[in-house]
């Protein structure tokens, strides 16, 4: 009878209809420790913003927090003494343009309720592992603020904060900043760190400062942010735009609302131009410029595309919003970037139909609001949970999409593989840091292995586990690690868990160690038939190798890899013709997994007429 | 114009058949000279990879990963095949100072017997290749105008032709037609001027002098670009033939490949052939214009 009120009262009177709800499925999704309300102000002339945030923290430690420490990332570029320009320096990041006009933080004001905090804050310190540390004029680092409360926030207590703060963003030189009109604000506002249990038991802050080669790692909250702009400015943000209103002076007021997400970012450009499409019931929104008018069905339909596959691989995309922002040529460096709810990929030149290096970027980016925005993993120290697992799906989501042979390349004909790229760019330098190394620590350049490495480890493991086993294992281990902050011992775990499987003699020297994957066909002779298999690296993985005989028969065997070689000798009645290892993609040579007895210049012959022949081209260009 | 110049150049291209041996000539130094520059190349790539059966597919066709992983592991095959490219062009440029004047040489002298081609592109070969040398020196500047101003051309059409379609594609090449334009002017004072070289039979040639003349010439008289806009036409049509014929397939069997070679030399013949033409209508045109035809011609 109730029920039946229920619904002739909301027929008789149906309720306003309501702001857009952020999430797809009823919330809370995660703990939600730490939440936002800002109030931010955007000069765009002075490129400036001047905002107001109430922090509410929460600890969901056994034991009180004394000190709250924050990112205060925008100080990475205030001068060349903070840890990421230093970093820079040496070629760590991923800037491409030279350093420009800096940018900093200044935070005003903290108040725990009447009381102001913010003369005892600390903010200036040395750099992490840096070998000056310690010394009283050590270069300054000023992208951490400690704040010491009055009284320590029991566990299960909460914690409120007042701050006021005034930010200039930079000229974009990587991630943040401004591009002639173009605005990515992002990292911008003061971010309180995570505490949790460390890895040797009792909890720790875990609130690195602002590193070249790392990106962020933050609890996940609500967000409610009101952003002030002129008029003209076209606002793309993070969650869903719950309330818009103009307000004296020529300016206007947009307020978005995000849940269960841990970081806030938004793009403001008056040349933006807004394309919508929607899947299910997620509305997908490109911000574009004129320019690249011709690339947005094609970004759409990879978005899409995306959305799908990592739906059914892993879990559905559960916010309502996804937000693509494709900055300006100018404004490059803020490309190729994920925050939740929103990414940033690159102008999309049209023409390039069969170059897929623009799909894969759209697809990774997007690809991270799973393993960075939902399962959002430590990126300051297990940078491959998140970039390495999301490089992987991205190669899936490609092969889906174009094939297997064809995620980089299919272009009249002529096809090439992104795994086999990633293959080539890791095999240049395969040796000199562990996947486990903590972002900052990698040698220079060598941080992208955390791309590469962990996607060609993935695909090695299918080689032992099976392909679809390991993918269906993914899935799972995505599933249960949604808004936890999994470790790489989680990772592990569950996928030896979803494969019944212990797989510690695979995880541990392929993902804890330097160790490199070479194996070789050194010799075979055809009679009396042998092949010498050699391992020239230090990882011993086992290793399946076929033998071909002359009349036509093939025997496979299999070897552990261990001893540093091997002499096999097969009791055959046909001379042997070739032996070959099944090439496992970590293995940083292919060329040598397999050799034939008697020698063929078939593939020498071939090139040699195709090189005489654009040689012939290239010389009518130039005479007579 | 174009149309007298499209006579001019079949006129040519008739002409210059009735030279097989200049034609095969040319054509077998072109063929060698690329063969002797990929060798290098060739060598080490067979060292590589005549044990190794990773290879295999690029004996069926082009395969970007196979030779992608190829050039990664095998430094040296990327040398020899810069060093062959860039040696190779280097090598041919000043090969192609003695091949241009012996070939003018050989179609100005209608006479010669063809058992006296060899004696007479020597000759002209010999004496007039320095000429040309200087003459390609000269022209390289205007020449690189004429290409910036193209490219130049081209990149605004593409800034302001943002967004739209059909003017998205129209654009650029409106841009570039400056540039185009004076690249076709360009190429044709050259060969003017190599067939002005030529002609001159008399004592040395002031090269700068001559050019300025062919400049001259060329903006004066339209037949000569119209010639020249043909002779690319014609160069341009057997690559556009090739194209359609072999991009689509992989021509994967050793039977399709033999097949493949064949087609690609004929076209490097026809594309020869159309180059010969050019050189001849020019070459006729000039003459015409000094034995004082060029008025009843209506040049």
């Amino acid at each position: 009878v109730l029920a039946g009120l229920g619904l002739l009262l909301s027929l008789l009177f149906p309720a306003a209809p309501g702001p857009p709800r952020p999430l797809r499925a009823a919330g809370p999704l995660s703990s939600r420790i730490a939440s936002y309300q800002i109030a931010v102000e955007l000069d765009p002339k002075l490129h400036r913003l001047h905002g107001h945030e109430r922090l509410w923290w929460r600890n969901t430690r056994p034991t009180a927090a004394a000190t709250l420490p924050f990112h205060l990332y925008l100080n990475a570029f205030k001068n060349t003494s903070s840890v990421f320009m230093r970093e820079a320096a040496r070629g760590e990041g991923r800037q491409v343009f030279p350093f420009g006009h800096p940018g900093w933080i200044d935070v005003r004001s903290i108040r725990s309720g009447a009381r102001e905090l913010r003369p005892a804050a600390r903010i200036a310190r040395c750099g992490e592992d840096d070998p000056a540390a310690g010394a009283a004029n050590c270069p300054k680092d000023e992208t951490i603020m400690d704040v010491p409360l009055p009284a320590p926030v029991a566990p299960g207590a909460t914690a409120v904060l007042d701050l006021d703060f005034d930010a200039q963003l930079p000229e974009i030189f990587e991630r943040t900043g401004y591009a002639d009109r173009f605005h990515m604000v992002a990292q911008w506002f003061p971010k309180i760190g995570v505490y949790e249990g460390g890895p040797a038991g009792g909890d720790r802050w875990s609130c690195h400062a602002f590193h070249a080669d790392s990106e962020f790692y933050a609890d996940f909250g609500v967000y409610d942010v009101e952003i002030t702009v002129p008029l003209d400015q076209v606002i793309a943000a993070t969650g869903a735009l719950v309330e818009a209103r103009t307000l004296p002076g020529g300016k206007r007021l947009h307020r978005y609302r995000a849940e269960d997400v841990h970081d806030f970012a938004f793009a403001a450009d008056p040349d933006f131009l807004v394309a919508r499409t929607r899947f299910e019931d997620v509305e997908i929104a490109l911000y574009y410029h004129a320019a690249n008018q011709a690339g947005v069905d094609r970004e759409l339909a990879v978005a899409r595309h995306t959305l799908d596959f990592l739906g059914r691989f892993a879990f559905p995309y559960p916010y309502r919003a996804l937000t693509i922002v494709e900055p300006t040529l100018l404004g490059l460096n803020a490309g190729g970037m994920e925050y939740p709810t929103l990414v940033t990929t690159a102008p999309m030149p049209p023409d390039l139909r069969g170059v897929h290096f623009f799909d894969e970027l759209i697809a990774h980016e997007i690809g991270h609001q799973w393993w960075y925005g939902v399962i959002a993993s430590d990126e300051f120290e297990e940078a491959w949970l998140d970039e390495g697992v999301n490089s992987y799906v991205t190669e899936l989501v490609l092969a889906d999409r174009f094939g297997e042979a064809a995620t980089a390349l299919d272009l009249g004909g002529l096809v090439a593989s992104a795994l086999e790229h990633e293959r080539r760019t890791f095999a240049r330098m395969p040796g000199l840091d562990a996947l486990a190394t903590p972002s900052w620590r990698f040698a220079p350049r060598h941080y992208w292995i955390v791309y590469n490495k962990t996607a060609l480890a993935l695909h090695t493991l299918e080689a032992y586990v099976g392909r679809a086993e390991l993918q269906a294992a993914l899935g799972a281990y995505a599933r249960t690690a949604a808004f936890t902050h999994p470790h790489a011992r989680d990772f592990y775990a569950a996928i030896a868990s979803a494969t019944g499987r212990d797989l510690a003699w695979f995880f541990h020297p392929v993902f804890e160690t330097k160790g490199v994957l070479d194996y070789e066909v050194a010799e075979v002779r055809s009679e009396p038939a042998s092949a010498l298999l050699r391992r020239r690296g230090e990882l011993a993985l086992p290793i399946e190798v076929e033998a071909r005989f002359a009349d036509g028969t093939r025997r496979r065997t299999q070897w552990d890899g261990r001893d540093p070689q091997r002499q096999l000798i097969f009791d055959a009645q046909a001379p042997l013709v070739e032996a070959t290892i099944d090439s496992l993609p970590l293995d940083i040579d292919h060329t040598n997994d397999g050799r034939r007895t008697e020698a063929w210049a078939g593939p020498a012959g071939r090139m040699f007429a195709g090189l005489v022949f654009w040689l012939q081209g290239l010389f009518s260009l130039v005479g007579p | 114009v174009i149309v007298a110049a499209a006579r001019a150049f079949l006129a040519g291209l008739v002409r210059a058949v009735r030279r097989p041996r200049l034609l095969l000539f040319l054509y077998a130094v072109e063929l060698g000279w690329s063969v002797l520059a990929s060798l290098p190349f060739a060598g080490i790539l067979l060292r590589v990879t005549a044990r190794r059966p990773f290879a295999d597919p690029l004996a069926h066709g082009l395969h970007l990963d196979v030779l992608g992983e190829l050039f990664s592991r095998h430094r040296q095959l990327r040398d020899a095949l810069a060093d062959g490219a860039i040696l190779g062009v280097a090598g041919w440029i000043v090969l192609s100072w003695f091949l241009v004047a012996g070939a003018l040489g050989v179609l100005g002298d209608a006479d010669a017997p063809p058992s006296q081609l060899a004696r007479t592109f020597g000759r002209a070969a010999g004496r007039h290749a320095g000429a040309m040398a200087r003459l390609a020196l000269y022209n390289l500047l205007p020449l690189t105008l004429a290409i910036l101003l193209g490219g130049v051309g081209a990149a605004l059409g593409i800034a302001v032709s943002a967004g739209a379609g059909f003017w998205r594609r129209l654009c650029p090449i409106i841009g570039a037609a400056p540039g185009l334009v004076a690249l076709a002017v360009a190429a044709t004072a050259i060969d003017v001027a190599r067939a002005m070289v030529s002609m001159e039979d008399a004592a040395p040639v002031v090269t700068r002098r001559v050019l300025v003349r062919a400049w001259k010439l060329a903006l004066q008289r339209p037949r000569l670009i119209g010639i020249q806009v043909v002779g690319a036409a014609a160069w341009l049509l057997p690559a556009l033939g090739y194209l359609v014929i072999s991009w689509p397939h992989a021509f994967a069997s050793s039977a399709a490949f033999a097949l493949l070679v064949l087609l690609r030399q004929a076209f490097v013949a026809a594309r020869l052939w159309a180059r010969l033409a050019t050189l001849d209508a020019t070459l006729e045109t000039l003459q015409a214009v000094r034995t004082g035809e060029a008025r009843q011609l209506g040049i």
